[in-house]
């Protein structure tokens, strides 16, 4: 009889060759096919284990309903079924810790309600945050450290030092006063004994798991602190490097359905009550009593659900509208997405998310929705989204699928049928508040206008020749008791202009997560300049340097004004690339080159979040084109990150400066008129 | 997570009623302990934390025990471990739906869906359940009952967590 019992108690092992042989399968599977499908097939083979399930139940229902178990042998009641419970409950109690280790959660929805912004400097916070945290990966720390001494090697150049002398400085620990800082850079494999850096590690994990700070993340901050004071940046708001708490809010996360991890995954949901079920089984055995038993029955009910329904497979039509055809800027515009399951089953759990364009910001509603739908049924979503000039080009709609039990999820995007962009064409408002001439002329027209004649600005004074206006005779040194002279003004020749934009992915930065990016920021700049240019009778065009090329001739006259403002406001070329494009430096250089006239002047507009603008700056400058630069700002002070790029974006701005560029370093919330009378005000001084 | 925590109301409001399903039959038994458990379920979506919708699910399954522990009778164990483990189920939902969406957005017809086929389902396994024990307590020894359970257990664990 006892046979019989763990006969029937080995039913359990046997049944559970069968899954392990399944997961054999998909592991060999595996090898051949994308892991996504893996995972797929794994989770397909639910409803056959659920039916396993439910004849392993009858089985033992029938097991006790013939009641071959009647009767019973003491040890049985004093030692196995004790143990038995006991058992359960240990398995219960890890069932129970692994639920409350684990986040559980489903599929991260991307944020697709804001902007998509990248602040330069807030993958160091985020590194620090990690630090701060937990320990952040070796290679980030690495690359915060090659990034700082790149900082800290460019200042000392910048302050006189030549490169020999500036890294003999950084190993000798002298480069600042700070000792936190200054033996930052020193600490590294070559220079320590592996004694004093398992030691070393040691107190680190010690002084983390007390509550305290880092010191790799200590002395980073302290190191930024310096560096900051060697840039010559006084003037910031981040000023407590002892303070492992004031690092800004890192921005991350995505923001656009695209990003979805798309794939079948398996919640932990059910675990807790797994958990439950063994204790309420475990304790019901060990102190005998069965309505704690019938009790765990009940929560079985959750863990079978849970294979039951297998892997939603979501058919679905989606259409877009959006309102209005030609909204104007800033206006709200309301989208309506409807979703219909064309799909022969019922999907009880679906959470929508619409692809909102990564430039607009969704101001009312929202473009999520968690529902169900029966075969036919449809759901409608509406929100409405403010638009800004440009063409603005919306993703995807985002899904995720659960199971009816919630205990799996297939993450999938479904291409829309209906409108994917809106398009805002209104001209962008100049705010150049400056007389023509004089703009035209400090923006770009140093060079040119290199010709003494009649002018407004002064040039140079020549001898008096007869037939000489009179009013340019220099009386002044006639007085003086000097020959007859003549003053000469420079003279205004209109000019050949080509604007070029800096449409690299690294280009599309902003200050702040809800701030323009850098290329919004330089279309705005671009068309105000263009108005002032055209109204001199100048020559302007257009040309972009980043993976979509945009080309508009230089020309001057009233027809160029419509094309030049439609292509800043619909080319795609100044939308957010997604990634699939290359851009090749030298080839788009040399396309350039081929396109640009001889004698014409560029004005490139830049965040210089990065090198590569100072590369096609100093490129376009090779090549022999007079060349101005007008830098939105993206960067600021708020916090050790955010501090390093602005470090790193000064000292780009220096070196174009000390290679003869005029440079214009354009402040957020800064009229773009009052950005060049600082710098002219730099150059006068 | 890629936004504010913002609790769902249906979510928050249908926990509490789960929740209170099952303090409520525990308190037929006399045991206020289950309140205790709902009140904490409710704070753990309130504020986005499994972890403390974890202890209060555990909360509300100790009083469960405790009840058992006083020889109640099964008719009102049932609906105490139902309410208890719709608790976790319905909770864990509203906590995920505060994660992924904001409080403009609509949720309702989806955490309703959620919480009532949960509801049916465990629903069906307490009566199929509790119609096996009305049947097997018929003199049956404790030990082949608990072999049966154990060894379907067995089965559930087999098939991967």
């Amino acid at each position: 009889m006892s046979e019989s019992l763990f006969d029937e108690a080995s039913v359990g092992p046997d049944d559970e060759s069968a899954p392990r042989a399944e997961r054999d399968d998909s592991s060999g599977v595996r090898n051949e096919a994308a892991a996504a499908s893996t995972t797929d097939s794994r989770v397909a083979t639910r409803p056959v284990l659920a039916l396993l399930t439910g004849a392993a139940f009858c089985l033992l229902g029938l097991v006790v309903g013939v009641g071959t178990l009647s009767g019973s042998s003491p040890i049985l009641e004093m030692f196995v079924v004790p143990t038995i419970g006991i058992v359960a409950v240990i398995f219960g109690l890890g069932w129970l810790s692994d639920q409350f280790d684990g986040a559980g959660g489903g599929a991260d929805l991307p944020a697709v309600e804001r902007i998509e912004t990248v602040i330069p400097g807030a993958d160091i916070d985020e590194t620090l945050a990690a630090e701060r945290a937990s320990r952040a990966p070796y290679s980030e720390r690495t690359a915060v450290r090659k990034r700082l001494r790149q900082v800290v090697v460019a200042a000392l150049g910048k302050a006189g030092h030549d490169p020999d002398r500036a890294e003999s400085l950084l190993a000798e620990e002298e480069w600042t006063e700070d000792p936190r800082a200054a033996s930052f850079f020193t600490i590294s494999g070559e220079t320590t004994a592996r004694s004093a850096r398992i030691l070393r590690r040691v107190r680190a994990r010690i002084r983390r798991l007390l509550g305290r700070d880092s010191p790799f993340g200590r002395d980073a901050r302290y190191t930024i602190d310096a560096a900051a004071d060697l840039v010559g940046v006084s003037d910031r708001e981040w000023t407590d490097p002892d303070d492992p708490d004031a690092l800004a809010e890192a921005v991350a996360g995505n923001r656009r359905t695209r990003d979805l991890q798309l794939g079948v995954v398996a919640t932990k949901r059910v675990r807790l009550v797994g958990g439950l079920v063994l204790l309420a089984v475990g304790i019901g055995i060990a102190l005998q009593q069965p309505s704690l038993l019938l009790a765990g029955a009940v929560g079985t009910g959750i863990l079978a659900h849970r294979y039951a329904g297998g892997v939603p497979e979501p058919d679905l039509h989606v259409t877009r509208a959006v309102e209005t055809d030609d909204p104007e800027p800033g206006e709200p515009v309301t989208v309506t997405v409807t979703v219909e399951n064309e799909g022969e089953s019922t999907l009880f759990d679906l959470r929508l998310i619409d692809g909102v364009p990564p430039t607009l910001t969704v101001v009312d509603g929202s473009p999520r929705r968690y529902t169900g739908l029966r075969p036919g049924a449809r759901e409608t979503i509406s929100y409405d989204v403010a638009v800004e000039s440009g063409q603005h080009a919306f993703d995807p709609l985002g899904v995720v699928a659960r199971s009816a039990s919630g205990a799996v999820e297939r993450a999938l995007t479904v291409e829309v049928d209906g409108d994917t962009t809106v398009t805002c064409e209104t001209p962008p408002t100049p705010d150049v508040e400056r007389p023509v001439s004089a703009t035209v002329d400090r923006t770009v027209g140093s060079i040119v206008t290199d010709t003494g004649g009649a002018g407004i600005e002064f040039h140079s004074v020549r001898e008096y020749r007869s037939g000489d206006p009179l009013r340019r005779i220099d009386w002044r040194r006639l007085a003086n008791g000097g020959d007859l002279a003549t003053r000469q003004f420079s003279v205004e020749r209109s000019t050949t202009v080509v604007l070029v934009v800096d449409t690299r992915s690294e280009a599309f930065v902003a200050a702040g997560p809800d701030a323009p990016t850098a290329v919004d920021r330089s279309v705005h700049a671009a068309a105000s300049i263009v108005r002032t240019l055209l109204y001199s009778n100048d020559r302007v065009g257009l040309a972009t340097i980043g993976p979509h090329r945009c080309w508009v001739e230089p020309r001057g006259g009233a027809r160029q004004w419509p094309l030049l403002r439609e292509a800043l406001a619909t080319d795609e070329a100044f939308v957010y690339p997604t990634g699939d494009e290359r851009f090749l430096r030298l080839s788009t250089l040399h396309w350039l080159e081929t396109r640009v006239p001889d004698d014409a002047q560029l004005v490139f507009f830049t965040p210089l979040a990065d090198d590569g603008g100072l590369q096609i700056a100093r490129g376009l400058q090779a090549r022999g084109y007079p060349i101005s630069v007008v830098s939105p700002r993206p960067t600021g002070t708020e916090s050790p990150g955010r501090l390093v790029a602005h470090l790193e974006r000064n000292l780009r701005l220096s070196r174009l400066r000390q290679c003869g560029l005029w440079v214009a370093d354009w402040e957020p919330d800064e009229p773009l008129g009052a950005a060049f009378d600082r710098t002219e005000r730099r150059r006068g001084r | 997570m890629t936004h504010e925590y913002e609790p769902s109301t249906a979510g928050l409001g249908l926990t509490a009623v789960v929740g209170l399903l099952g303090a409520v039959s525990t308190l037929l038994a006399g045991v206020w302990l289950g309140l205790l458990g709902v009140g904490l379920a409710g704070s753990g979506v309130y504020r986005g934390s499994r972890r403390v919708l974890g202890v209060g699910v555990v909360v509300l399954f100790g009083s469960v025990v405790v009840a058992g522990l006083l020889s109640v009778p099964a008719i009102v164990l049932v609906p105490a471990m139902v309410g208890t483990v719709l608790a976790w189920d319905v909770g864990e939902n509203a906590i995920t739906v505060g994660e992924q969406f904001p409080a403009a957005a609509d949720t309702w017809r989806g955490e309703v869906l959620h919480a009532t086929v949960s509801a049916i389902v465990v629903t069906l396994f307490a009566v199929g359940a509790f119609a096996v024990y009305t049947v097997s307590t018929g003199g049956y020894p404790l030990a082949a009952v608990a072999l049966a359970v154990v060894g379907a257990l067995v089965v559930l664990v087999g098939l991967g967590r």
